[in-house]
């Protein structure tokens, strides 16, 4: 290809710098055609043909027409606009235009544009029915006599989600859309994503919540709906004035409808996206595609999973204990309390008798001001954050080999994947926007997948190559496979010597790792292993992601610190589509950790033994600062135990269901002298609350979060705060300001600008930076480069080099020959954690009611366990109640618990004290129970309709060649050929 | 020793305090929008003696079933013809230039003024009455008039209809967007016949005339 073709548009000779469609190029050059069923996130979708124009006096479809160098164009003739006229006749055949009555009339319908744009004032195809009912289920309605059939759902969910449950029926008289095969939305696979309501151009595909809410005119019965529209249809003189009546109505909408951009505050994907409103009522979730994490992707929860911020259960009024009840107060007399006890123990115990945790589901402004309550006025280090559960141990083996403990590049990054290893992680329930990406470009780019877990997860399904190691020994199998890859001489030797220290000595600790020695310990087959090697070897570039599946062991830094080796060792990382993904799994577990919230690290991972990081920070803040690192969550827990320490105050976190043996940590709690707990809900952990202060959740206020790629992002404010509930950062200041501190904030951006100004890592991040859908990835200089792939010039390590550590197999935890079953556990799709948040949404909890322990076919068998059965299952710790469901997800006497319950089957009830000897993280993964039946006989915990249940169709796209093939249609550009020919 | 415990007790707020907040809330708006509240108390009372406020009342108390009676009479063929009518006839309002109308409907009325006091049995009948009627210069200018109206009724004018029908539109869509003017400016030119039908009638004309003297 040259570099510039030479094009001749409309008759005036073009350059055309890039190869590009014929629609794009003329939208580039504000040339506007019609492209209905065309969206840029989906492509070329073929289905509605307005988008004809003529290319060397041929009829064709711009959406799908490459230029090509001396191509001639004709948009503007009448011949073109003929066909194009003929495209939306059609469609309008298939949509009634009751703009004002419409919900969807809002100033973005596609379909009204378009008409307006090209003046249509009339159709000749009549509109008629298709005969077929409306679909619907709690969040999405489909109205088959509005749908035009452009197909843009199907693309989106046959290709972007990759759920492949919508398809178009082209051999039904009356083509529509359907679920599986041809059932209902909520017997079917559909997993309620909404890409379908995202996309849709006009109001067929379309939120419940916009119903009868949007429009002024649109709240009116249903029996009254029908006439009202024959009597817009058979007066209007033209569309023209419709067009206008309802402009004006869709102008007035704007004053009561607001539109504000917030973030996700789900999984650490960082989806972005508009939230509709109407007074405190959210009537949707509208996802933009110039989101930088997610474009127009979203899940059941980001799209839909919003009722809980107005929830009736939402904590509105300060509590304070009195015996064994609390009573509601009012702020005054709880910060009084707060002063009081912290200052009075502060000054008995010292300050190292207080302890603060911070938490991954606050803004990092609010993780600022939660450390700099502890350093800088209380005057400890015993700060932590919630990624001590999870993600500490991926950052340990990250900082010790690369230096920075972040994802290598962004989810583009793992979409351009040659290969695509997932270790340990459920992502496609976990991070479902950013698995969307790896099925996607698995489905239609040819990425390859290797997929390693104990559990037959949707990715594994679909993997190249599907492995199921023994539990805990990840390790082993990485190393297997690195020294195997050394041993063929596949390692990136110019890589090695360019860009990595400690080389020799980590070849030769490999010396252990054979692949008998792998193959025994693993379980996993020689040919196994060695397909793995190949495939890393004959892969352009290779991502590895993992989550909790490798941190949650005692040896998970390590086992992430081999995961790195395996990528160093084969030249994977400074370059796109390549590196280290560890996957967070809250949507600002990175922040948190980013903005300080650790005990021997300030804001940025600076240390709080540097003195002269701590002389900066200390004059900054005008205060001592303890050069003595601090307690983390778990040393906490023992510390009260140990009676050293007596005040704790959390904000957002339920540590008391999320920390691994619970039954330890409750019994901490009782032991606290006073225990402060922020929070939305009233959570397990507020039970044992001294305070219990009602926080504002993400919608409630404004800030920023940092997502897995790294990536600062702001949220705005949605709604005003709920009763006496307040914004985390505005009760930090006021408790620290009680305190005696000279705090002033008046917005977060203020905070922003202080940790900026203190921490190298984001020197240049700023709220200005951050505007809309601006984002900035870390690290950030302060003239405001960002870096979105991590490693370009080297590394953060001395110089600039990567280092290979040597790492050691820790054996997994061992239990005793009764407890016989392996519990493994982690997230479900529609569930977040323990469900505070989650099970508020009646559509979500009709679908998902509770959580349910996943047995297999042969443990069925061996104790008769059926769909419904009611278990205990008892570890040395404590024990669960729970439904089984049998699925050969799971295998042999392994089981799945998920953990998203708070009840008595809270998997935390079983789990150890045990942990990462590295990072202290808990060891949840490494766990055996033993199992007694309670029932033998019950209902099944997942109704129906859950999408379990369902029957996917995959196919590429719509198949827009089957309506080709239909004997009733003719391409427009023909028809016109046809006609002119006559003249 | 703190126990778990999920007993809250919920703040009692004394109904008495509660009673003097919302007044004192009250008497705030009160105080500080009395010019507005006066104004609006007026209209309110005029509203209240013509009984409006019954009206409405029952109005929205009953609106499904109102407005199910109203869009379901209203959605008649003839009800909804008339409407679109009216609407269409609004729009021609805008195209009539009234300047230019007004002397011919002044010549109408007039004509309409004549007609009524016309008698037929007072009249001569026959040709030679209507030939000589034309040597009136009254009514040479008066079929000048129609001449003048009949040309401008001959000129073409369906690309500026407002009822025009989508297949039309299809099979000549260079009427549509910016082709516009141009088409117009075209299809104003008058037919050739017209002209020349109207140069022979002028000519005929004083053979006219002169064959009455």
């Amino acid at each position: 290809m040259s570099e510039h073709l030479n094009v001749t548009v409309n008759g005036r000779q073009e350059k055309v710098s890039s190869q590009d469609s014929v629609l794009n190029y003329l939208t580039k050059k504000d040339i506007e055609i019609p492209s209905l069923c065309y969206h840029p996130s989906l492509g070329a979708i073929e289905t509605c043909d307005s988008c004809i124009v003529k290319v060397n006096g041929e009829f064709v479809r711009a959406c799908s027409t490459p230029i090509k160098d001396g191509d001639v164009i004709e948009s503007a003739g009448s011949d073109v606009h003929e066909a194009q006229l003929i495209a939306m006749d059609r469609m309008l055949g298939n949509h009634e235009l009751y703009c004002t009555v419409c919900d969807f009339n809002n100033g973005n319908c596609e379909i009204h544009n378009t008409v307006k744009e090209m003046r249509i004032s009339h159709q000749e195809t009549p509109h008629t029915s298709k005969e077929a009912p409306v679909q619907r289920n709690a969040f999405y309605r489909y109205d088959p006599d509005q749908c035009i059939l452009c197909g843009r759902c199907v693309e989106a969910c046959q290709d972007v989600q990759v759920t492949e449950t919508l398809s178009i029926d082209w051999n039904l008289k009356r083509p529509r859309v359907i679920w599986d095969k041809n059932t209902s939305i909520d017997d079917s696979s559909c997993v309620s994503c909404g890409h379908c309501s995202t996309v849709c151009p006009c109001n067929a595909m379309m939120e419940v919540g916009m119903e009868k809410e949007a429009g002024f005119l649109t709240k009116v019965n249903d029996e009254t709906m029908k006439p009202m529209v024959n009597i817009t249809k058979n007066v209007e003189t033209g569309y023209e004035s419709l067009m206008t009546i309802s402009d004006l109505e869709a102008t007035m909408r704007e004053e009561r409808i607001e539109k504000t951009k917030t973030v996700c505050t789900y999984c650490g994907v960082g989806c972005a996206f508009d939230v509709w409103t109407k007074d405190r009522q959210i009537l949707k979730v509208e996802p933009q595609q110039e989101a930088p994490a997610n474009g127009i992707s979203t899940c059941v929860k980001g799209k839909f999973g919003w009722d809980y911020v107005n929830s009736d259960e939402r904590l509105t009024k300060p509590l304070i204990r009195e015996g064994n009840a609390f009573r509601e107060a009012e702020w005054e007399e709880a910060l009084d309390l707060i002063e009081k006890k912290f200052k009075k123990t502060a000054k008995q115990k010292g300050s190292d008798a207080l302890a603060f945790i911070s938490s991954s589901k606050c803004t990092n402004e609010e993780s600022y001001l939660m450390q700099k309550l502890a350093r800088s006025v209380i005057g400890t280090n015993n700060i932590d954050n919630c990624s001590r559960y999870c993600q500490s141990p991926a950052t340990m083996g990250l900082w010790r080999t690369v230096g920075y403990g972040g994802d290598s590049g962004g989810i583009g990054d793992i979409a351009q994947s040659g290969l695509v290893i997932s270790i340990g992680s459920n992502t496609v329930e976990s991070h479902p926007v950013l698995a969307t990406r790896v099925k996607r470009a698995q489905k239609l780019n040819g990425q390859k997948v290797i997929v390693a877990d104990l559990r037959k997860h949707e990715l594994a399904e679909r993997a190249d190559l599907f492995v199921k190691p023994a539990p805990g020994s990840d390790l082993v199998w990485l190393s297997a496979v690195t020294k195997y890859i050394i041993d063929q001489g596949w390692h990136d030797t110019e890589f090695l010597a360019q860009h990595v220290n400690n080389v020799d000595e980590y070849l030769n600790s490999l010396d252990l790792y054979t692949l008998a020695y792998a193959a025994e310990v693993t379980n996993m087959s020689k040919e196994e292993l060695i397909r793995i090697a190949t495939m890393i070897h004959e892969a352009k570039t290779t991502s590895v992601l993992w989550a909790m599946g490798v941190t949650q062991h005692g040896g998970g830094s390590d086992t992430s610190t081999a995961i790195s080796n395996m990528l160093l060792v084969t030249g994977n990382y400074m370059k796109p589509g390549a590196g280290a993904y560890p996957l967070r799994g809250h949507n600002n577990v990175q922040g948190a950790s980013d903005f300080g919230s650790m005990p021997d690290r300030f804001p940025g991972y600076q240390f709080v033994t540097d003195e002269d990081v701590r002389n900066r920070f200390a004059k900054k803040w005008n205060s001592e600062l303890s050069a003595e690192p601090g307690l983390n969550n778990h040393e906490m827990v023992d510390a009260i135990h140990e009676g050293n320490l007596e005040v704790l105050y959390i904000k957002g976190e339920d540590m008391g269901i999320v920390d691994a043996n619970i039954n330890y940590v409750q019994e901490a709690f009782e032991k606290l002298k006073f225990f402060v707990v922020q929070d939305v809900f009233f959570t397990k952990t507020c039970e044992y609350a001294d305070v219990v202060l009602p926080a504002s959740p993400s919608l409630e206020k404004e800030g920023t979060f940092v997502n897995t790629e790294r990536r600062f992002q702001r949220l705005y404010q949605v709604l005003e705060p709920l009763g006496d509930s307040r914004p985390d950062w505005r009760i930090i200041q006021d408790i620290a300001k009680r305190l005696g501190a000279d705090w002033n904030y008046t917005h977060p951006s203020e905070i922003m600008e202080e940790a900026a100004s203190l921490t190298p890592l984001f020197a240049g991040v700023s709220y200005d930076r951050l505007e809309g859908y601006d984002s900035l990835q870390w690290p950030v200089a302060a003239d405001g480069k960002d870096t979105p792939l991590l490693f370009t010039d080297g590394f953060p390590l001395p110089e600039g080099k990567a280092r290979l550590w040597p790492v050691e197999w820790t054996r997994p935890l061992e239990f005793e020959e009764e407890y016989d079953l392996h519990v493994n556990n982690g997230r479900l799709l529609e569930h977040f954690h323990e469900g505070n948040m989650t099970y508020k949404s009646e559509g979500i909890s009709s679908k998902t009611p509770k959580a349910f322990l996943e047995v297999s076919p042969e443990l069925a068998k061996e104790r008769d366990l059926t769909d419904g059965t009611k278990v205990r299952l008892t570890s040395p710790y404590g024990s669960v109640k729970v439904d089984c469901v049998v699925t050969d997800r799971v295998v042999g006497k392994q089981v799945y618990l998920p953990m998203n319950t708070s009840g008595e089957g809270a998997i935390n009830y079983l789990t150890s004290s045990h942990s990462d000897k590295d990072t202290d993280t808990p060891a949840y993964k490494e766990i055996s129970a033993k199992m007694e039946v309670l029932k033998p006989r019950g209902e099944h915990p997942l109704p129906r309709k859950n999408h379990r249940f369902g029957n996917p169709q995959p196919q590429i796209g719509v198949n827009v060649e089957q309506k080709w093939a239909r004997a009733d249609y003719t391409f427009p550009g023909d028809i016109v050929k046809e006609r002119r020919a006559k003249r | 020793m703190a126990k778990a415990t999920k007993v809250i007790h919920k703040l009692e707020i004394d109904p008495a305090v509660q009673r003097e907040n919302d007044r004192r809330e009250v008497e705030d708006l009160l105080i500080n929008n009395k010019e507005v509240l006066r104004d609006a108390l007026e209209v309110l009372d005029r509203l209240k003696e013509h009984e409006v406020f019954e009206m409405m009342n029952a109005g929205l108390g009953q609106s499904d079933k109102l407005l199910h009676r109203i869009v379901t009479a209203v959605d008649d063929h003839n009800t909804t013809r008339s409407i679109k009518n009216a609407l269409l006839l609004f729009e021609l309002l805008g195209t009539l230039n009234m300047n230019e109308i007004e002397p011919l409907v002044l010549k109408v009325n007039k004509g309409v003024s004549k007609v009524a006091d016309y008698e037929h049995a007072n009249q001569r009948g026959g040709y030679t009455a209507l030939i000589g009627a034309l040597k009136d210069p009254e009514v040479i200018e008066g079929m000048n008039v129609l001449v003048a109206l009949v040309k401008g009724m001959g000129v073409e004018q369906d690309s500026n209809e407002l009822i025009e029908p989508q297949l039309e539109r299809k099979e000549h869509p260079e009427k549509e967007m910016k082709t516009r003017s141009s088409v117009q400016k075209n299809k104003q030119t008058p037919p050739r016949w017209f002209g020349f039908a109207f140069g022979a009638a002028c000519f005929l004309l004083p053979f006219l005339f002169r064959k009455i003297k």
